[in-house]
């Protein structure tokens, strides 16, 4: 097992993205020539068969790599120039049967967002443009899906977020917003959505350069909480288990909202805001709560798997690993020359790099995205129609039962002991039959004989007559 | 309890008794790894003589004692191709049992060799021609079995099986073309559909378009099926259908037709449902064309698919009228009925793609809803309770689909489409008394009573009428689980009416207890269980919460302990209460600590000049040796598999007492700063200032209270 992150600088002259283990010094790959605008690349997972996309917000395409190959693969034109980006698998049913990984497989929604606040959505196994919606008055600085696939939300620079419903977007062109939020008054910078198995869970936390972070319930379309800081926020990370807030602010600190605290009157462990409070992250003079290593607005935060390291980027290019508790660099990354635009970090197996590599040998590209909105009857998707990931509960304790079950259909279970020999009988038979054969044969010659006899017997006696 | 070789050499001298413990004995890898070469032969050779000899039984424990040893590698490399001969005489002289068993260990000895290049050069590639060749001339002998490893062999070794493709898919059309087909058993259906799309597989060039090709020839050929309901009904009244039907046409070429035409009698009616037989299995077959791993890549044309559903859920006697030429009640019932069929078909159909195409169904969710919601039958405006009982299968295959395909989306905003199968799904779990029909049955009692008497038959009709509770109709288990299959995902997904979701509510918890009262532990089966804890889970329209009477109705419940003992999670807990007791003592053994770290002290100088050229404050360091739990990682790979089990709590927890002694101190601090020296700091990180860590303090020494939630906005 192993973490890795991946992270992507905003254009420069030299750019390019690395995907790099966290705690060894593997190195997967480098993206050579790659960048993307702020929250505008996405890279679908780590290892052979998965793709980054990054958006470029001066021209009107989408830059495609695939896995093992450090050039561009595809270029996609698009009718206009994105802002930002995100792509989301396909949604999961209640009764999934697991599947295998194919070859050639892609996820199912790409959503970017255009400098004139527009969002248009394409299916990707189809190319087919699904939504083009007027969502902002401004430039759209970040789009995100909710891990569930449900919601898909959009943060501008006209300072709005807007959760939309993804089935509306998909099969209604006049849907209206799930839910349009107008707290904050500078543009927005980031969102993050919790992770939440009940949807009913789902929190979406916004955060902008007014220096307030939010936290919204998405399905009862509430404020819960409203974190003021002293500095513009950049961008956002949260603990795994729900317990801390990471917020990277633009003077280039890293504060730590915890989400729990203890009540120093009673003494009692109590959780932080909810019920539309406004809580003040006051100056942490002593930084017990800051990360202070980076010199220049935090652009990307993440976390790892077990939620004690922080991974950070900044405006100079800088990606740190930092241990939660002590505040200290774990891991310095290669620089990049210009800002980290998109950061993204998973856990691995080991064994995604070495041994057998499925690489796909007959390499298929992305189908083009289309320019205008589908119809519904041309909806043809190119897909490798994948095999159920079969775990294989044939034992051979199973098979022996079986095996037992059909020896018990060659015994014999009676207790007559019988048995039918048939050879003698047919030689008994035969012997009869040629007796049989042989006599009707002599009888036949006698017979013959017989009436030939009776027939000169007659011819006599007519003769006799006669004379 | 393994047999040692020679007791097996001796049993099989002569048929043995029984033949099972010698298998579970040469399951044994380690038994037939320790053979000698001689003992090998002995055994290899007298096994042979079994499947040799003309007796079935001693025929069928050779064939089978062959399966058990090829598993072994070396004796598959030496013998291997022995075993296929004799196993593929067997094949080509025998049927029944021994023959379902000998394909079934050429399936198994050849995927034991697939995938080893030597093996498969030495022993499948020149034996894989006859095999299939034989396989395919003895297809009707054992048709399951033989198919199952055909679709395998066509998938692993297409160019293997190009030459007999025409022959394969001759038979396998012959098959689906049978009058009885629709009857066979849906395991051999399925095994033949799938036989007949892996085929377009071994084409040498193009085979997705050879695939297209089929897929649409099977839509062209569904669409003329469709068309001979014009001959039944007015098509004229649904202007929708006609459009459909169009659109079909334009894309549905038909080259050359899989299958024979039909013969439609009105005079002899029953050949009506062959209209519905033949939708029923170019259904099956599309399905198998759609969901069958392919090797390819294949343009799936979704659009038109779901036109083709659209156009056959299209055909309902609610929106079509009879022709008038049509006057026969009974031709009338048997078209209505054949639609049925056609409708459940469609049903089943879409319940299968689901499973692959996932979102992209999502994009005609509305469509797809919509047409699946005319199938629901309809008296004016409210469910037709005699039909839909009359429908079940349809139906429950219709809640079994509608639940699967609304679960690919966690909330929806709008329940309006939904809201009619969830008012036909509680209607399918009502008691279904009679009342009115047994009204009926008391008017009509004294004829019937005067009829059965005379046949003698009393005896049966007094149990009616004494024992009325038995002759209520149950409800089927399968019913009760698909409507519970459904609820469960359509209370996650969307909000029901007030009185639907009373009415869901009131199902379960008077099922639950009904339920709970009449087993002998008193508890509920896991599916109920589930339904309600998702009913605590998803609130949805909720006045009155339904907690207290979940938790009561499942006491002991894991999850709902925790609802009812609401917590916080656990927070890290990093700071050293035992060195704040213990402040004096530590503070007197400093002085020797700075001195034993001193090695260590340069290293943190330096990271301390590193740091202040960063223009970063020295203090917000704060030293935690022990904290440096992004190790997880970093140690040799036995350890990150332990480590990976442990919860952050164990893991910071395990080193807390490390603390409890100064010399503990010193020990880890060395071994950490010989191998990551930038993260070392000296011990005596506890004279840094106190206060700043105040917080920190209280975190670690108060524990964790169980807090009612009921109040707190956050946790709802």
């Amino acid at each position: 097992m192993d973490e890795s992150i991946f992270y992507i600088p905003t254009p420069s002259k030299n750019s390019a993205s690395h995907a790099t283990s966290i705690h060894t010094s593997h190195h997967h790959i480098t993206f050579r020539a790659s960048s993307s605008p702020r929250n505008g690349a996405y890279l679908t997972g780590f290892g052979p068969g998965e793709r980054l996309f990054t958006c470029s917000a001066t021209k009107a395409l989408i830059e495609v790599y695939s896995w093992g190959k450090e050039g561009v693969d595809q270029r996609i034109p698009l009718p206009e120039a994105l802002t930002c980006l995100t792509v989301v698998p396909q949604p999961v049913s209640a009764s999934d049967e697991l599947e295998k990984l194919t070859k050639f497989r892609l996820p199912w929604l790409l959503a970017g967002g255009t400098a004139s606040g527009k969002i248009y959505i394409w299916e990707l196994t189809s190319g087919d443009l699904v939504s083009v919606r007027d969502a902002h008055y401004q430039g759209i600085t970040t789009v995100k899906f909710s891990p569930c696939g449900t919601f898909l939300v959009t943060g501008g620079d006209d300072a709005r977020v807007i959760v939309w419903s993804v089935v509306d977007l998909l099969t209604d062109d006049k849907a209206k917003p799930y839910f349009s939020i107008t707290d904050h008054t500078l543009p927005i910078t980031d969102l993050l959505l919790s992770d939440s198995g009940v949807v009913h869970d789902l929190r979406l936390y916004t955060t902008s350069t007014d220096c307030t972070v939010r936290v919204y319930d998405v399905l009862s379309k509430s404020l819960l909480t409203t974190f003021v800081l002293p500095y513009g926020v950049n961008c956002v990370a949260k603990d795994p288990a729900n317990r801390a807030l990471y917020v990277g602010l633009v003077n280039g600190m890293i504060r730590t909202i915890p989400l729990y605290t203890i009540n120093k009157t009673t003494s009692v462990l109590e959780s932080i805001g909810g019920m539309n409070k406004i809580i003040t992250i006051d100056n942490d003079v002593n930084l017990a709560n800051t990360f202070t290593h980076h010199h220049a607005p935090i652009t990307q935060l993440d976390i790892s798997l077990d939620g004690t390291s922080l991974i950070s980027g900044d405006e100079t290019g800088v990606v740190y690993a930092s241990d939660i508790v002590t505040k200290q660099i774990i891991k310095t990354f290669t620089k990049c020359d210009s800002a980290i635009a998109y950061l993204k970090v998973e856990t691995l197996p080991k064994s995604i790099d070495s041994g057998i590599t499925t690489v796909d040998k007959k390499h298929r590209m992305i189908p083009p995205f289309k320019r205008v909105l589908r119809s519904d009857e041309e909806h043809n998707l190119f897909v490798d129609i994948p095999g159920h990931h079969l775990s294989d509960n044939s034992s051979f304790e199973q098979w022996l039962d079986q095996k037992q079950q059909e020896e018990v259909e060659f015994k014999n279970l009676s207790d007559v002991a019988s048995e039918v020999k048939q050879v003698e009988e047919k030689t008994y038979n035969k012997d009869l039959e040629l007796k049989l054969q042989r006599l009707s044969a002599v009888y036949s010659e006698l017979r013959t004989k017989h009436e030939q006899l009776i027939k000169d017997h007659a011819n006599l006696l007519d003769r006799v007559d006669n004379q | 309890m393994s047999i040692p070789i020679s007791v097996i050499l001796e049993e099989l001298k002569t048929t043995p008794t029984s033949v099972i413990p010698l298998l579970r004995s040469l399951h044994n890898k380690t038994l037939l790894q320790s053979l000698s070469k001689s003992e090998i032969t002995h055994l290899t050779s007298r096994i042979l003589n079994l499947a040799k000899s003309h007796q079935p039984y001693p025929q069928w424990c050779g064939i089978n004692l062959i399966r058990v040893i090829s598993s072994d590698y070396s004796i598959l490399a030496g013998y291997g191709s022995i075993f296929l001969d004799q196993l593929l005489k067997l094949v080509e002289n025998s049927q029944g049992k021994i023959l379902v068993n000998c394909i079934d260990v050429i399936g198994f000895i050849c995927s034991e060799i697939r995938g080893k290049p030597g093996l498969t050069r030495e022993i499948l590639t020149p034996k894989l021609g006859p095999i299939i060749s034989l396989f395919i001339e003895k297809l009707h002998l054992a048709p399951f079995e033989i198919l199952k490893n055909l679709v395998v062999a066509i998938r692993f070794h297409p160019t293997t099986f190009r030459p007999y493709g025409n022959k394969l898919s001759a038979k396998l059309v012959r098959l689906v073309n049978d009058v009885g087909f629709v009857n066979y058993p849906s395991k051999l259906k399925d095994v033949v559909y799938e036989a007949l799309a892996v085929l377009p597989g071994i084409e040498k060039s193009e085979p997705e378009q050879k695939w297209s090709n089929d897929v649409f020839g099977l839509i062209g050929e569904i669409k003329d099926v469709v068309e001979v309901f014009q001959e039944f009904v007015h098509f004229k009244d649904d202007q929708d259908l006609i459009d459909n039907l169009r659109k079909l046409e334009k894309s549905g070429k038909t080259e050359s037709k899989m299958f024979e035409d039909l013969n439609i009698d009105l005079n002899s009616p029953n050949s009506i449902f062959q209209l519905s037989n033949r939708i029923d299995i170019s259904l099956g077959l599309l399905k198998s064309y759609l969901i069958t791993e392919s090797q390819f890549t294949v343009k799936v044309p979704l659009g038109t698919i779901i036109t083709v559903c659209e156009v056959l859920t299209g055909l309902n006697l609610r929106m079509l009228r009879f022709k008038g030429d049509i006057r026969d009640e009974d031709v009338k019932s048997i078209i209505r009925s054949s639609i049925a069929n056609i409708h459940h078909s469609v049903v089943l159909f879409l319940s299968d793609i689901v499973d692959v195409y996932k979102g992209a169904l999502l994009l005609h969710f509305h469509s797809i809803l919509g047409m699946l919601e005319v199938i629901i039958p309809m008296k004016g405006n409210k469910v037709s309770y005699d039909d839909l009982i009359s429908n079940e299968g349809l139906i429950i295959d219709l809640l079994i689909f509608v639940a699967k395909y609304v679960s690919l989306v966690k909330h929806l905003d709008d329940n309006t489409q939904l809201l009619p199968f969830v008012d036909v799904s509680m209607i399918l779990v009502e008691p279904r008394s009679k009342p009115q029909k047994e009204k009926e049955q008391k008017q009509d009692g004294q004829k019937k009573n005067k009829k059965q008497k005379k046949k003698g038959n009393a005896a049966a009709l007094s149990d009616i009428l004494s024992h009325e509770h038995l002759f209520l109709e149950s409800i089927p288990a399968s019913t009760v689980s698909a409507v519970r299959k459904f609820i469960n995902v359509i209370i996650k997904t969307i909000t029901l009416s007030p009185s639907q979701h009373y009415k869901v509510l009131r199902y379960l918890i008077i099922e639950s207890i009904n339920i709970r009262h009449i087993n002998q532990q008193h508890s509920v089966p896991q599916e109920l269980k589930q339904l309600l804890i998702d009913c605590v889970l998803f609130p949805g329209y909720d006045r009155v919460n339904i907690l207290p009477i979940v938790s009561s109705i499942l006491k002991g419940d894991q999850l709902l302990s925790v609802f009812n003992n609401p917590r916080f999670p656990p927070l890290p807990r990093y700071v050293r209460q035992e060195e704040l007791v213990q402040q004096d003592l530590d503070e007197e053994e400093e002085d020797e600590e700075v001195e034993e770290t001193n090695d260590i002290g340069s290293k943190k100088r330096k990271l301390d000049e590193l740091m202040a050229e960063a223009g970063n404050p020295v203090q917000d360091n704060e030293p935690e040796p022990e904290q440096d739990d992004s190790k997880l990682f970093k140690k040799s790979k036995q350890e990150v598999n332990e480590v990976e089990t442990n919860t952050l709590e164990e893991v910071v927890q395990d080193k807390v007492p490390v603390k409890e002694t100064p010399k503990a101190v010193e020990e880890i601090v060395e071994t950490v700063s010989a191998s990551v020296p930038v993260e070392t700091v000296p011990a005596s990180s506890s004279t840094i200032s106190h206060a700043d860590d105040d917080s920190e303090e209280e975190g670690d020494e108060i524990e964790i209270p169980e807090l009612d939630l009921g109040e707190s906005s956050d946790e709802e």
